[in-house]
């Protein structure tokens, strides 16, 4: 069925994303700890993410994203099913992320986020697009009358590995339950009031953790800068 | 420009989880264009958002995923990177220009007792969302909260008994708010104001009569 249902238009929502000049090649890490075994124990994959995608941008590097393909499409299918509950949907939409990642990898930077994120925001626009049917109204980061931020450095998370890694540590760190509630505000299409509900808590009390939760990860990230 | 009121967490959450309708978004884009500090919030959320779906439980899909995949790409141009023509100045940010179809001066006010306003199309059908443009020294009009509102200012200020609100300010209120409003005596305030959608009428005839009621 179907691709032409989920039109890839988007217009509207790339303006984070579009903007950034085209990066060339891959950084090199320089004395970068190697942490590779700590890392995959949850399950996660921090910088290879990175490299494939400045490679891909690069060279249309066809390896580089299989590689990518096999490892996180399905995280990004399990994101999707999440927030469709429909297979057919999230595997249709799963398919138009990976080609939006291919068409737009140029635009991944990797100084400005950890590439992770960046697949986050290009699966759920898709998911915005196609299936809410409502536009997401984003800032542009080059606008003339965008504030600029007086201290430059701050936006960038730490580079890389280090980063990815502190940010996994930072949510290890976290309780379950707080970690749940960030996971249901993500990856559920649930409001606060119906999370509440499912759990049996106050809506105050869902918002005041989720809160605490968020405040603790925040804090965990500045700390670390 | 010194903002105080800010985007709270869990509107930010709504926001950077694609579960806030386009009107309310809005409101919260226009403010992260004018406020760094929650700009660096947003992507702290992102961040959190990516490095949890690393850790979902991978979701097999049909076998031939791949090789479909593969095939379209063979077809699919990957991005040029097109310049963006933007002006270069501008008072109102972006997306808000996109929205009114132009900057401050351009816009055409509708009159609206002491204000004027100028109403923004959505695709969602639970907000309604204006410019104002509240006369220097004069009260806010229509002000009672039915339901939630956002306020965002623009230009100008505004105060009510407790508290005052300038450029990038955002005031989130709930129906419980009772205040009064009142636009700085220095200036026009303009902001841009979310509420929940009004009632909506099946006649046609009290649709087209509705916006001269106020209801």
């Amino acid at each position: 069925m179907t691709l032409a249902i989920y039109p890839l238009t988007g217009k509207c929502d790339d303006g984070a994303a579009t903007m950034r000049p085209r990066r060339a090649a891959p950084r090199k890490d320089k004395n970068r700890q190697v942490m590779t075994t700590d890392d995959n124990q949850d399950g996660s994959f921090p910088n290879d993410l990175s490299t494939k995608l400045v490679a891909i941008a690069a060279s249309a590097d066809m390896v580089a994203f299989e590689a990518l393909f096999r490892e996180f499409s399905p995280r990004i299918r399990a994101y999707l099913l999440k927030m469709t509950r429909d297979p057919q949907a999230s595997e249709d939409l799963m398919q138009e992320t990976m080609i939006a990642i291919w068409r737009k990898a140029g635009q991944f930077d990797p100084s400005r986020g950890h590439a992770s994120a960046w697949i986050y925001t290009i699966a759920r626009n898709i998911w915005i697009d196609a299936w809410r049917r409502q536009r997401r109204p984003v800032f542009d980061p080059d606008d003339p009358a965008l504030v600029a931020d007086p201290e430059p450095d701050a936006p960038k998370l730490m580079e890389d590995r280090e980063s990815s890694a502190a940010l996994h540590a930072a949510l290890k760190n976290l309780p379950q339950e707080q970690v749940e509630l960030i996971k249901l505000s993500f990856f559920d299409e649930a409001s606060h009031s119906t999370i509440a509900t499912r759990l049996g808590l106050p809506i105050g009390t869902v918002k005041s953790r989720i809160r605490l939760a968020f405040g603790r990860l925040r804090t965990a990230l500045e700390d670390l800068k | 420009m010194t903002i105080r009121h800010h985007i709270d967490d869990d509107l930010l959450l709504a926001y950077a989880s694609g579960n806030l309708a386009e009107g309310w978004s809005l409101a919260v884009a226009c403010h992260l264009a004018m406020c760094p500090e929650c700009r660096r919030t947003l992507a702290t959320a992102e961040a959190a958002a990516g490095a949890l779906m690393e850790t979902l439980p991978p979701e097999p899909g049909p076998d031939d995923s791949w090789e479909r995949l593969k095939a379209r790409l063979l077809t699919e141009p990957r991005d040029v990177a097109e310049p963006v023509k933007r002006p270069a100045k501008a008072t109102l940010p972006e997306p808000l220009r996109s929205y009114v179809g132009g900057d401050l001066d351009t816009l055409k006010w509708r009159s609206m007792g002491t204000a004027k306003q100028i109403v923004i199309r959505t695709n969602d059908n639970e907000t309604q969302v204006r410019l104002l443009r509240i006369g220097a020294g004069t009260p806010v009009p229509e002000h009672t909260h039915g339901g939630r509102e956002l306020t965002l200012v623009l230009t100008g200020r505004f105060h009510d008994e407790v508290d005052s609100f300038g450029p990038g300010d955002l005031e989130d209120a709930d129906g419980s708010l009772t205040h009064q409003p009142v636009a700085d005596p220095e200036e026009d305030c303009i902001c841009l104001a979310i509420t929940d959608a009004p009632l909506k009428f099946r006649s046609r005839l009290m649709r087209i009569i509705q916006p001269f009621l106020g209801i």
